[in-house]
């Protein structure tokens, strides 16, 4: 989350940047875990999977930080929106227009990037274990 | 017979089930779609309001993709948990390899027994599969038991399956894994319970040998087929190639390449590269037909 009192390009990828990372954070996650618990229970025939419990509290962690950081960048991105009076689409050679510009494009990213993490997380709700 | 559309098992099922929701809502959203072109093509060419327009973005560009994908992501994320139930016992080690299938069944208790290219399973129980690889990648799919698992060199992948309905289905490698790859399948027969149990039991004793077939046994012997292929109860103990104790039981020769006749097998044995491109086992047309002919009744023999 970068606080910027203006528009750029890098206020326009925080969302999508957020997102990326939360994916990381959660497969890298369950993968370690399970590798582990896998190594260490060698499972097989009828025998309980080693419970991902844990994991699924980083995920649930890193999902709730996520969006919070997504919605403070659409809250920002919003601001930048509503300062100018340009009319869409936005595409003159001003001031106004580029940060009307950007903080539309920003705020549709974050709506995109804030279903794309809850996607993403979705599966450790019903996945239980390392299976 | 190997349609993953007529299902036999339960993982089967449930992947069935899906394809037909998830066309279902395919054909839906297809229909809406044509229908939205139609309509702005043929019934109302005129433009609208630059407000309908919005709204037509807003609700059929953003709302409705994300609540039917949502819809159809809590419809099928649950099913990864319900196909892959634990076993119930019974281990079947396959190794896939070019370009056969070695089969391993590891029984909670007894001895494991070793086949190939053919795998028997007991109806209504979850069997474990672990899969392997010792070249390269190779796939174990029974469309109509259920999806396919990669056989990785290096990794022991597991797949659970429950035949629910007796029968004899096809099962392939589906991952290309060099020139006979196309000629790389198997035949599952699921059984019920008390068959199956009764067939593994068996397998433990060496096969009944047909007085018939001594003279063919004796010329696999002196052939040395015994280097790379293993019969129990024979010195013939070779692990490169297929497991022949139980040849004559299978339904097919060359991994599922031709029917299991006395034909087929001479044929298999003095044209092996023709039949099976770059297969490892070296022809033998130096054999007589006679002498190959033997030896081809001696394996039918093998029960």
């Amino acid at each position: 989350m970068i606080a910027s009192t203006r528009a750029n390009l890098v206020t326009l990828i925080t969302a999508p940047t957020v997102w990326a990372v939360h994916f990381l954070v959660c497969y890298v996650a369950a993968a370690t875990h399970c590798a582990k618990a896998m190594a260490d229970a060698r499972v097989f025939t009828g025998a309980e999977w080693p419970d991902i419990t844990l994991a699924r509290f980083v995920i649930a962690a890193a999902t709730v930080v996520a969006l919070a950081a997504i919605a403070l960048s659409s809250r920002q991105a919003w601001g930048h929106w509503a300062h100018g009076d340009a009319e869409p689409p936005y595409d003159d050679a001003t001031f106004d227009d580029r940060q009307q510009f950007l903080g539309f494009a920003t705020i549709l990213l974050c709506g995109l990037s804030f279903v794309g993490v809850i996607f993403v997380a979705l599966p450790a709700l019903f996945i239980g274990d390392c299976r | 017979m190997q349609s993953a559309l007529d299902p036999g098992g339960h993982e089967a099922r449930e992947v069935a089930s899906l394809f037909w929701v998830m066309l279902a809502g395919a054909g839906l959203v297809w229909s809406a779609v044509m229908g939205l072109a139609v309509y702005a093509t043929r019934i109302r060419p005129d433009p609208h309001e630059e407000k309908v327009g919005h709204r037509l973005i807003l609700w059929g560009g953003v709302a409705f993709p994300v609540v039917v994908l949502a819809g159809l992501l809590l419809y099928g994320l649950p099913l990864m948990t319900t196909l892959r139930e634990p076993g119930e016992g019974l281990r079947i080690d396959v190794s896939g390899e070019q370009f056969w299938f070695r089969v391993t069944y590891r029984p909670k208790d007894g001895a494991p027994v070793a086949s190939a290219n053919e795998i028997r399973m007991p109806v209504g129980e979850r069997v474990e599969f672990a899969l392997t690889a010792p070249d390269v990648i190779h796939s174990f799919w029974i469309p109509s038991l259920g999806g396919k698992v990669d056989m990785i060199p290096g990794r022991e992948n597991r797949l659970v399956l429950k035949a629910e309905r007796p029968g004899s289905y096809r099962g392939v490698c589906a991952e290309f894994c060099g020139a006979s790859h196309a000629l790389m399948a198997f035949t599952v027969v699921a059984m019920e319970k008390p068959d199956f149990d009764a067939w593994l039991a068996r397998q433990s004793a060496p096969p009944i040998e047909d007085a018939g077939a001594a003279t063919g046994k004796e010329l696999f012997v002196n052939n040395g087929c015994g280097a790379c292929h293993r019969v129990s109860g024979t010195e013939a103990k070779g692990e490169v190639g297929p497991d022949l104790t139980r040849f004559g039981e299978r339904g097919t020769v060359g991994a599922g390449l031709l029917p299991n006749t006395r034909d087929n097998v001479v044929r298999f044995i003095r044209e092996t590269d023709a039949l099976k491109p770059r297969v490892k086992m070296p022809a033998y047309p130096a054999l007589s037909i006679e002498d190959t002919a033997a030896i081809a009744a001696y394996l039918g023999s093998l029960k």
